[in-house]
């Protein structure tokens, strides 16, 4: 579905703070697959993420979906394509809205905005307050009508979640979203996040910072360092891979 | 019957300066750009309106030919800011320099021979009671348009442009629309202003940003601004109150120091006013503690 195809980053390029940050990255992602990536910090794992959002260009290489060339798209032409769960909550929830509004705009991502319709009226609200009740996470439903920056960490990731369901994203983009939760939250998360991936059936490339988790919840994990993909995981090398493998050859800190 | 009138103009006067608050409140509190284009809009909405009426048009036309040309000066910033790329605050500088010529022109417009400018001679009560109605129907259509859906994606401009785009919201064109509606806002406050003071001069814009601040802000230190309506309102009260208190200051400071303490009495009653809120809050919550 997605092919990654010799991509290079390159920030402040011709000046003296030039830095690589991805040099030749190449991998495929099948329809429905969860592909995980691990490695060290300032492997490159934030910047392909992000490239891949449309945030931020590559200096060399494509990116195609399917038989199409979408290196060139902006930000708002991959909005239907891609949608990103991030360390950094604004990106993926407007913080300044409720979230009954969050949801609301990401359900009319795909239709003309009328000028005089409200935005939002009780039937929709009630929807919102039946979804979010299925979803029986922390007592979201509750929080409908609070500012998105005024509810907790893990609250905004699951928005965050939801808004991409709800725009019907192809492929989801996570980057550390459990990341500064405490335990119990951040497990919370993960499985709230694994049981909407495995029943929308959503193509997903994530980034976990636990090398354990990012094997178990993935089809495939790609191993970065230094830019680059020392090694793409697969099937039963993946299986009988351990941390302490993971630590010995690409010594990957877990 | 001359304090009845003043009176009446003060308040029509300040109907017309709460458009101006409900611009600013739309480019930095929804949209979250700093503006400074309103001056010239003012200006601009004002002039036209007044060489247009002089020149024999139709009063409402010329009204909306004003507003219209006040959305071109919001294209005009928007425009600069987009393609050459430059910040908003300095792409408004430009837009206010430029149109200063052109409101020069205007504003040496003279009455055509044969035809009377009786439009600028309607009583205090008239021009009051056109203000209300202009002002009334403006706002329910500003906050219609607010609470719609587009509405809400121009909200959601005002939170980034990474989180708007990546919900498919073209930053640009929410940035034309935006600082469009605004400045048309300002532009149609000139003209009700050239109506009810029955003058236009090149310069009846300066300050005019300021004002729309000061009613913003003390609107709402006075209505917590939890939703699109009490925000709404907040700009009406904030902009009465500021145009009362430079009335009366500008009265009371010409009348004992001299005019030209009118600028630091005026100042000087705001901060009263300010703290005098703040105070009262504090002990509000303390109660509810």
């Amino acid at each position: 579905m997605i092919r990654v195809e010799d991509i290079f980053v390159v920030f402040y390029a011709g000046t003296p703070l030039e830095r690589i940050a991805l040099r030749g990255i190449n991998f495929n992602v099948k329809e429905g697959e969860i592909v995980s990536i691990i490695g060290n910090n300032g492997s490159g794992r934030s910047t392909l993420l992000r490239f891949l959002a449309g945030h931020i260009s590559s200096s060399f290489g494509r990116l195609w979906l399917n038989k199409l060339d979408i290196t060139s798209q902006s930000l708002a032409d991959r909005s239907a394509l891609f949608s990103s769960v991030f360390y950094d909550q604004d990106i993926g929830t407007a913080e300044n809205l409720t979230v009954a509004e969050n949801l609301a705009v990401a359900s009319m991502h795909h239709q003309p905005r009328s000028l005089l319709a409200p935005a939002i009226n009780k039937e929709t609200k009630d929807m919102f307050f039946e979804q979010l009740k299925e979803l029986d996470f922390m007592g979201m439903e509750d929080l409908l009508d609070e500012k998105v920056n005024k509810i907790s960490r893990a609250h905004r990731q699951i928005l965050a979640l939801l808004i991409a369901v709800i725009k019907e994203a192809k492929i989801l983009l996570i980057d550390e979203h459990s990341t500064g939760l405490s335990k119990e939250a951040a497990i919370a998360l993960l499985e709230t996040t694994e049981k909407i991936i495995k029943s929308k059936n959503i193509t997903t490339i994530m980034a976990v910072s636990d090398p354990k988790i990012a094997i178990e919840i993935s089809d495939s994990t790609l191993v970065l360092s230094h830019g680059q993909v020392v090694s793409n995981l697969k099937g039963a090398e993946k299986k009988n891979m351990t941390i302490e493998k993971l630590f010995s050859s690409y010594n990957v800190i877990p | 019957m001359l304090v009845m009138d003043s009176a009446l103009n003060i308040f029509s006067l300040s109907l017309a300066f709460a458009l101006v608050g409900l611009n600013v409140y739309l480019s930095t509190k929804v949209l979250n750009v700093t503006d400074l284009t309103c001056d010239a809009s003012v200006a601009v909405g004002g002039c036209l309106y007044g060489a247009l009426v002089l020149y024999g048009m139709n009063p409402l036309v010329a009204l909306l030919l004003a507003t219209c040309f006040g959305a071109v000066a919001g294209f005009v910033t928007s425009s600069l800011t987009l393609n050459i790329n430059v910040e908003p605050v300095l792409a408004s500088i430009i837009t206010l320099t430029a149109f200063q010529t052109f409101t020069a022109k205007l504003s040496s417009a003279k009455p055509v021979k044969g035809l009377s400018s009786s439009l600028f001679t309607l009583s205090a009560a008239d021009n009051a009671i056109i203000s209300i109605i202009i002002v009334t129907i403006i706002c329910i259509i500003f906050y219609k348009i607010l609470n719609s859906e587009y509405g809400l994606t121009m909200k959601v401009f005002g939170c980034g442009r990474i989180i708007s785009e990546s919900l498919g919201i073209s930053s640009s064109r929410m940035l034309y629309v935006g600082l469009g509606i605004g400045n048309a806002l300002s532009a149609l406050a000139g003209a009700l202003i050239t109506q009810i003071s029955g003058t236009f001069s090149a310069n009846m814009g300066n300050g005019s940003l300021v004002f729309g601040l000061a009613a913003v802000i003390i609107g709402e230190k006075i209505v917590e601004p939890k939703t699109t309506r009490r925000a709404i309102i907040g700009c009406f009260i904030g902009a009465l109150i500021y145009k009362v208190m430079v009335e009366v200051a500008t009265f009371g400071g010409t009348q004992t120091l001299g005019s030209e303490y009118n600028n630091v009495i005026i100042a000087l009653v705001l901060i009263f006013l300010m703290a005098l809120i703040q105070d009262s809050k504090k002990t509000h919550s303390l109660k509810n503690t």
